[in-house]
């Protein structure tokens, strides 16, 4: 069986055919949530929403990229809106921070956020990670996340992104580039939390 | 140099890293998110079904007053004109 014939039968309204491909995705599909959103409630929702998405949207599916390619879209989309909209909800508290005082701090902040599938000895320098990458333009995080974490060939994480192989090298250098400048600020405190 | 070996660290630090894995029962909560939105989509549905009919009426209701008022208007018309005769009648006398 065909993925492609998967999406055709869901578009048919075939339950079972969603159901085999939510098995077939629904790792993948939660670990990109987690990796952008960092945050296990928030993901499970999310995860959950573009699987409803996915449904809907079987109608959609012409063929023109593969099915993984094409829910990968769909992930990232739905993450990228969700991180939009989670700015502007901590721009409209640090608004309402400052002429409500009493209300004080913002709430909307991201804890210390840990991944699941790190392995021990590096769970503190993942956080740091994590933090960092956090930081990162849109485009420069989704190509870091498709390529390093969710290791997808540089064709695919293009294809995703709708842009050339060469331009995601380059995204990936960027980026690289800037988490060092990131992390660059957190060593000082790491040595001074040393002495 | 010992900055730049932390930051490598910290770069590396996704080595080994294994896929997290969806909670248990997400189908089932997808599912009924499913029902639900289908649910919303018939009620809905529903609503405009109601506001389309509602319409039609007042529409019918509309005409059928104008051409009711329009036949009223045709008879006062005839009445007006049989009144000026009894009128120039009356001037007669």
């Amino acid at each position: 069986m065909s993925n492609e014939t998967l999406v055709n039968r869901i578009a048919n309204g075939d339950a079972k055919a969603f159901e085999t491909l939510y098995h077939m995705y629904k790792d993948k599909v939660f670990n990109t949530v987690l990796s952008y959103i960092q945050q296990q409630e928030e993901s499970e929702e999310i995860t959950q929403d573009i699987f409803v998405e996915i449904y809907r949207s079987s109608n959609n599916f012409k063929g023109e990229s593969s099915e993984r390619t094409w829910i990968y879209k769909i992930a990232v989309n739905k993450c990228l809106d969700h991180l939009r909209h989670r700015g502007r909800k901590k721009r409209f508290a640090f608004l309402l921070s400052i002429f409500n005082s009493e209300s004080g701090a913002l709430q909307i902040d991201v804890p210390h956020f840990e991944h699941p599938g790190i392995i021990l000895e590096n769970k503190d320098k993942a956080q740091i990670l994590f933090k960092a990458i956090d930081k990162l333009p849109e485009s420069q995080k989704t190509a870091y996340i498709l390529s390093y974490i969710e290791d997808l060939p540089g064709k695919e994480v293009a294809s995703i992104m709708k842009t050339s192989p060469k331009a995601i090298e380059s995204l990936l250098q960027r980026a690289k580039v800037q988490l060092r400048k990131e992390l660059g600020k957190y060593y000082p405190e790491r040595r001074k939390m040393k002495e | 140099m010992e900055h730049t070996d932390w930051e490598n660290n910290i770069l590396n630090s996704l080595d080994g890293m294994q896929s997290a894995h969806a909670p248990e029962f997400m189908f089932t909560r997808i599912m009924a998110k499913l029902e639900n939105i289908r649910e919303g989509q018939i009620s809905s549905k529903k609503v405009y079904l109601a506001m389309a009919c509602f319409v039609i009426l007042c529409l019918l209701n509309f005409s059928i007053v104008k051409t009711i008022n329009h036949h009223k208007e045709e008879g006062m018309h005839s009445h007006s004109n049989g009144y000026l005769i009894d009128n120039s009648n009356f001037n007669l006398y």
